[in-house]
């Protein structure tokens, strides 16, 4: 019998995580609002609440349990998201020697921010045009390069990034790479910011002749390809992403069920409902593919294309009910505030709605565009006959 | 959190499989609606005629009163008359269970004077007729009778028929691209086919889950109102199986279309339930009701 609730132990983590969110974040966050950050915080608030985060022992958690701390605070719109563990967890963890313990301890603690630096202008949805470069030099490396949309680069204490350690051309991108772990700041590191779309900032980090010594290395000299891809396939059961589908659904619901148009109750228009029905149907199939990725993890095994349909289908849907919620909103929906910025705002939802509809376009093109997503479940989800990439 | 089939649901697909291609009829089961399940995605890959769901509709009805009766499930009263207008099997019927409402049904004798049935096949089922009755005459035989609750449970087993279409479809539409050369190739090789096929794989996983919870809240015995929504979402998901066994035919191209081809089959199937679902919009309607009732403060 499929019993997709999350297990009865997750219950205690569930109300633990409610009354945190509750007791330890102000309902008001506008004095610490920074629009350049893409959680939509500034830096120390966000350090205080990942330390207290790690302090619960919520950044180490199984992925069941991490799934649902994920989409209950995404959810509530709470910033537990953007960490270190998120971004840069899964190839510490999982790649890490000896040596990088202490980092990932503190990591877990909620002490580091990270980033994870891999894309470069000439290497986005194909990473095998990586052309980033670290050559031995006293034992160390010296790295040369330009890694550019990073997440969260400009409030990192470190960063993950991979480099072509194979000098020789012929040599494929799977056996021509090594991850590094790169303490920021660093000399011969450049950090930039990026002003995005909708206000924030990516940012650009430039390898100059930066030294760095061999316990950089993160996992094997010439296997960096490969790990960088099983790391970002912990990125994808989506959870986060559905939790901030969630909440902007919570949004929409809320603006239908107190919105009135031509002196008649929104939510009794048929089309309105129409609409917000399609989604919460949608919202939950998210849910329930997102789960049998986490769950099947745990056990069994997943099917290798279901992680790859869990991020399409969760970025789409960010898409259409940011949409949506503009479009049911009208004129109302298309004023734009950032995050956090206070109730004073006369739109819907606080200017969010507009907000979501410029945020959304990136969903579908990070973490692998989703065509190339799409390429692969062709590949691994039916039987197709195999084509070269 | 466990999604795997049981032991029994994958022994009962496996023998209902056999069953439908030899064309025989569907095994018995406990009647978990996980088994049910089990069976109707089979059936509908099959795509064979079968009063499997009108069985089960029967079964969960708790009519006893034996024969070989239909059901009819979308009831409509106009100007004193009860008029049902796609009843399953009618004329060759012992009873028709016409229901009234959430609670009561009346069970007729499809000859009888009172009762009018006239031919109207539907694209899925050609031996469907529209039925009318005077009001008052349903009205006064009516009987009290689990309407609501079985109908959730019956349109979670036909949305399951409607995934196991979409399946069949899908595989074959992937077969199909695999093997036919235009161009110097094989269609499945062009990224155009592909990502449409890798779009309907993610549409039949999605639609299959959304089957395999409501199976799973009503067998573990969740309050009816749970089981009501997750049944709804099983309804909400059935488009997507319209949508694939459509995609199957783009994909299979002008051999499609004869009538030998099997793909009009599946995209008929796909259909079959509507009667008994109700509309699409209806199902939007009922989970954004559930949604607006349930808004957190």
């Amino acid at each position: 019998m499929a019993d997709f609730r999350f297990p009865p132990d997750c219950e205690a983590l569930r109300a633990e995580v409610r009354a945190f969110l509750a007791d330890e974040v102000p309902t008001d966050l506008a004095p610490f609002s920074d629009p350049r950050d893409l959680t939509g915080l500034e830096e120390g608030f966000e350090r205080r609440l990942q330390a207290a985060a790690g302090e619960r022992g919520w950044l180490s958690l199984d992925p069941v349990h991490q799934a649902l701390l994920t989409l209950a605070a995404a959810r509530a719109d709470a910033p537990l998201i953007d960490t270190a563990m998120t971004l840069a967890g899964a190839a510490v963890r999982r790649f890490g020697a000896a040596h990088h313990r202490s980092l990932l301890e503190r990591m877990a603690a909620g002490e580091v921010e990270m980033c994870a630096a891999y894309t470069e202008p000439g290497a986005g949805s194909d990473l095998g045009a990586v052309a980033a470069t670290a050559r031995p030099e006293g034992g160390g490396w010296v790295i040369d390069g330009t890694k550019t949309l990073v997440t969260g680069a400009h409030k990192s204490d470190a960063c993950v990034t991979i480099a072509r350690t194979e000098p020789d051309p012929e040599v494929r991108p799977r056996d021509a790479m090594t991850m590094f772990v790169v303490a920021l700041p660093h000399p011969g590191v450049e950090v930039r910011r990026l002003e995005t779309m909708n206000g924030w900032s990516l940012g650009e980090i430039i390898f100059s002749g930066a030294v760095v010594g061999p316990d950089a290395v993160l996992g094997e000299v010439g296997a960096g390809w490969r790990q960088m891809a099983q790391a970002l396939a912990a990125e994808r059961s989506g959870m986060f992403w559905l939790g901030f589908a969630r909440h902007v659904l919570d949004l929409l619901v809320d603006h239908v069920a107190t919105g009135v148009v031509d002196g008649r109750p929104m939510g009794e228009d048929p089309l309105v409902l129409d609409r917000v029905g399609r989604l919460e149907a949608e919202w939950s199939a998210a849910d329930r593919l997102a789960r049998r990725v986490i769950w099947d993890s745990a056990g069994d095994g997943v099917e290798p294309a279901l992680p790859s349909m869990s991020k399409v289908v969760a970025t789409e849907l960010l898409q259409r009910i940011a949409v949506a919620a503009v479009e049911i909103a009208g004129v109302e929906g298309l004023v734009w505030a950032p995050l956090f910025r206070g109730g004073d705002v006369p739109a819907a939802a606080g200017g969010r709605f507009a907000w979501e509809y410029l945020e959304r376009v990136h969903g579908t093109i990070g973490s692998g565009a989703n065509e190339v997503h799409r390429d692969a479940i062709a590949a691994l989800a039916t039987d197709l006959p195999r084509v070269a990439r | 959190m466990d999604l795997r089939p049981t032991p029994a649901e994958v022994d009962l697909a496996d023998r209902a499989r056999a069953a439908f291609a030899a064309g025989g009829a569907a095994p018995s089961s406990t009647g978990s609606l996980g088994e049910l399940v089990a069976v109707a995605r089979e059936l509908g890959r099959a795509a064979v005629p079968s009063r499997f769901h009108v069985d089960v509709l029967v079964g969960l009805l708790g009519w006893g009163a034996g024969g070989v009766p239909t059901v009819a499930t979308e009831v409509h009263e106009r100007s004193g008359t009860v008029v049902a207008s796609t009843v399953p099997g009618a004329r060759g019927a012992d009873a028709v269970l016409v229901c009234l409402d959430d609670e009561r049904l009346v069970a007729v004798d499809p000859a009888a004077a009172a009762v009018e049935l006239v031919d109207q096949p539907t694209l899925a089922d050609p031996t469907t007729c529209r039925l009318s009755m005077p009001s008052d005459v349903a009205w006064g035989a009516a009987q009290a009778a689990p309407v609501g609750t079985a109908r959730a449970r019956a349109a979670v087993v036909l949305a399951a028929d409607a995934v196991g279409a979409a399946q069949a479809a899908l595989d074959a539409a992937v077969a199909h691209v695999s093997t036919r050369h235009q161009h110097g190739r094989r269609l499945g090789e062009l990224q155009a086919v592909r990502h449409r096929c890798a779009d309907m794989a993610m549409e039949v996983r999605l639609a299959t889950d959304a089957v395999l919870d409501a199976a799973g809240v009503a067998d573990r015995g969740e309050p009816e109102e749970v089981v009501r929504l997750a049944a709804a979402h099983a309804k909400a998901a059935v488009p997507r199986c319209i949508e694939v066994t459509a995609g199957a035919h783009q994909l299979a191209g002008g051999q499609g279309v004869l009538a030998d081809a099997p793909f009009h089959r599946w995209y008929r199937r796909a259909r079959a339930a509507e009667p008994v679902l109700g509309s699409t919009r209806a199902r939007h309607a009922e989970i954004a009701r559930a949604a607006l009732a349930a808004r957190r403060p």
